[in-house]
């Protein structure tokens, strides 16, 4: 699959402080990449480095194989980008913004298709003063995907939609992927992330810190898991001390609670415990580290 | 280029939609016609004689305040950055800014003229040469706006430097008051100001021959290529670029044509000279065959 985005050794900095420090990654036609990362962590100024509204410093930004700083308006003739917060003219409708920022485009999708599949066709003529921040965030994915693009760039997408207008801005995301375009998209929303990203990257101060895919990068994470049980009879106090590599011990009468690295292992031990003083397990929970978790034990 | 259109309709039918900037444009150049009706209501063709200055007003007041204060805002709020994601340059982005003003400026112009004519003006003399003295106004005035635009922050800095930019032109610039009345200083002052340069252009094709603005004219296109380019050199998508030191290009056509016309010795005007250069006693109106013949003004004009 050819690469849609590849950026290389992007640098930026503001003063004396270094918003991105190096940056690279790539997002493949078909893919949905997700950048995840703490406030400052530098996704804003990639998102911006790529798509023209930043200059940095240094480093290189190929857009569909376009150098996209030497040829800025070739680049952004393949990109779409919605961003976290869009301004308009307060008196535009939003039909007359598909018509007039698709005018701009020689591929483009029809504004009443749009606004269909985004749910705007109520709100077609009504002022963008008077739209509530959902509608105002779906007519931003609708100005993204108005060139039909083959690099969607979201930054914070879903930030103000109701479940309704998510699953519409999932299925879009979803269906530029299908037709073989890339996705790169910044969130907060790990459930999100997790559910549509086929990879992420972890960016702190303005590197990035982790790449892969989701399971993959929770299953490579140093976090631990959580297991609990509910036994028949209360365990008498002290009994579990001996188990190795565990932590966090709770024990309240017949509930006990406790986190382990190496869950199999914390088992083998446990059971023979159990046996020891006559304990059944009534229920056994094991919830391993949530990408959330995983993405804090990056950082 | 399909895109840029666009955007000059889209930019026309926001204008009418906000009842603030159609107010401006249009009520502010009429307060002043009303004003000129009511000082010079006694000359024998009311208005003639001040078209160049109501014009330039009106020129004025949309370049110092409403276009920079349209640019600012927009790009206070964000818009421009929205604009910047689209595969236009900047050039693209602001021909479709200037273009609308301009055609909202003619109207007000037209507006202006109807209603002068509407009460007892003639028709000017050179009509078609009159719209491209104001058109070739506009375009240096619109640079200003530009370069104002460039260099305010936020709105209110835009009220402060248009209003540098604003009441100097009015009172010493030659736009309100005639070059004749100011004190030499002022008179010296003037050519190196674009409102002067604007009044004389456009009065020349209402009064009196076309030709006798050459200077003017060449003088607004100084001004009006400087400011324009430093605009655009200096344009800023948003807050966060700093001004730029381009500005200062758009300083140069001023200086030009300030130069030129100390140089050329034109920059002092008498009362018996600008009564010349508007027509008064210029062929082909000096004699009874056109309307704006010598010895029609009264004595409370332009003295």
């Amino acid at each position: 699959m050819s690469a849609k985005l590849n950026v290389h050794d992007l640098r930026k900095r503001y003063g004396t402080v270094r918003a991105l420090d190096g940056i690279s990654f790539c997002v493949n036609g078909g893919e949905i990449l997700g950048l995840l990362g703490p406030n400052g962590a530098g996704k804003t100024t990639t998102v911006e480095s790529i798509a023209g509204l930043t200059e940095p410093d240094s480093g290189s930004v190929e857009v569909c194989g376009i150098d996209a700083r030497r040829k800025p308006r070739e680049a952004k003739r393949r990109m779409g980008l919605a961003l976290a917060v869009t301004a308009l003219q307060d008196k535009i409708t939003p039909r007359e913004a598909l018509e007039s920022f698709g005018a701009f485009y020689r591929r483009r999708a029809g504004a009443e298709e749009l606004l269909a599949r985004f749910d705007l066709k109520p709100v077609a003529g009504r002022s963008f003063d008077t739209l509530s921040t959902g509608q105002r965030q779906r007519l931003a994915l609708a100005l993204a995907l108005v060139n039909q693009p083959e690099l969607l760039i979201l930054d914070e997408p879903s930030a103000g939609l109701d479940p309704e207008a998510r699953r519409n801005m999932r299925a879009a995301i979803l269906d530029v992927k299908e037709n073989g375009g890339a996705v790169l998209m910044t969130t907060h929303d790990m459930d999100e992330a997790q559910r549509l990203c086929d990879r992420i990257a972890i960016i702190n101060l303005g590197r990035v810190v982790a790449e892969g895919p989701p399971a993959d990068l929770i299953a490579r994470s140093r976090t631990t898991t959580t297991i609990s049980l509910r036994l028949q009879s209360p365990i008498p106090p002290g009994a579990l001390a001996a188990i190795q590599g565990i932590g966090g011990l709770e024990c309240t009468d017949a509930l006990v609670r406790f986190v382990a690295t190496n869950v199999n292992e914390a088992l083998a031990q446990l059971i023979p415990v159990l046996d020891r003083h006559g304990l059944d397990i009534a229920e056994l929970h094991a919830q391993r580290a949530t990408l959330e978790e995983v993405v804090a034990g990056f950082l | 280029m399909q895109g840029v259109l666009q955007q000059i309709l889209l930019h026309l039918r926001l204008n009418f939609r906000s009842r603030m900037a159609v107010l401006y444009q249009y009520l502010f150049p009429i307060i002043f016609l009303a004003a000129f009706r009511t000082v010079y209501r006694q000359e024998r063709f009311p208005l003639a004689m001040h078209v160049g200055e109501l014009l330039t007003i009106t020129i004025l007041g949309s370049a110092a305040f409403g276009l920079p204060s349209g640019i600012v805002s927009d790009r206070e709020r964000g818009i421009w950055r929205r604009y910047k994601i689209l595969p236009v340059s900047s050039f693209g982005i602001l021909a479709g800014t200037l273009v609308t003003r301009y055609l909202l400026l003619l109207t007000a112009a037209l507006l202006v003229l109807a209603l002068a004519m509407a009460t007892g003006m003639p028709m000017p003399a050179h009509p078609f040469a009159m719209w491209a003295a104001f058109t070739i106004s506009a375009i240096a005035f619109m640079g200003v706006g530009l370069d104002l635009a460039m260099l305010a922050t936020n709105v209110p800095a835009v009220q402060a430097l248009g209003q540098c930019i604003f009441l100097p032109m009015l009172i010493v610039g030659g736009v309100a008051f005639p070059l004749s009345s100011l004190p030499a200083w002022a008179q010296h002052l003037s050519a190196f100001l674009p409102g002067r340069y604007s009044v004389q252009a456009i009065q020349a094709c209402v009064t009196g021959t076309p030709a006798a603005a050459q200077f003017d004219v060449l003088a607004l296109v100084a001004i009006g290529v400087t400011g324009a380019a430093a605009g655009l050199l200096a344009f800023r998508w948003d807050n966060r670029q700093r001004p730029s030191p381009w500005i200062a290009l758009a300083l140069l056509g001023w200086l030009i044509a300030g130069i030129a016309a100390e140089s050329r010795g034109i920059v002092h005007v008498s009362a018996a000279r600008q009564s010349a250069a508007r027509g008064r006693e210029s062929p082909p109106y000096s004699s009874a065959e056109g309307p704006y013949n010598a010895g029609t003004a009264t004595p409370v004009s332009r003295r």
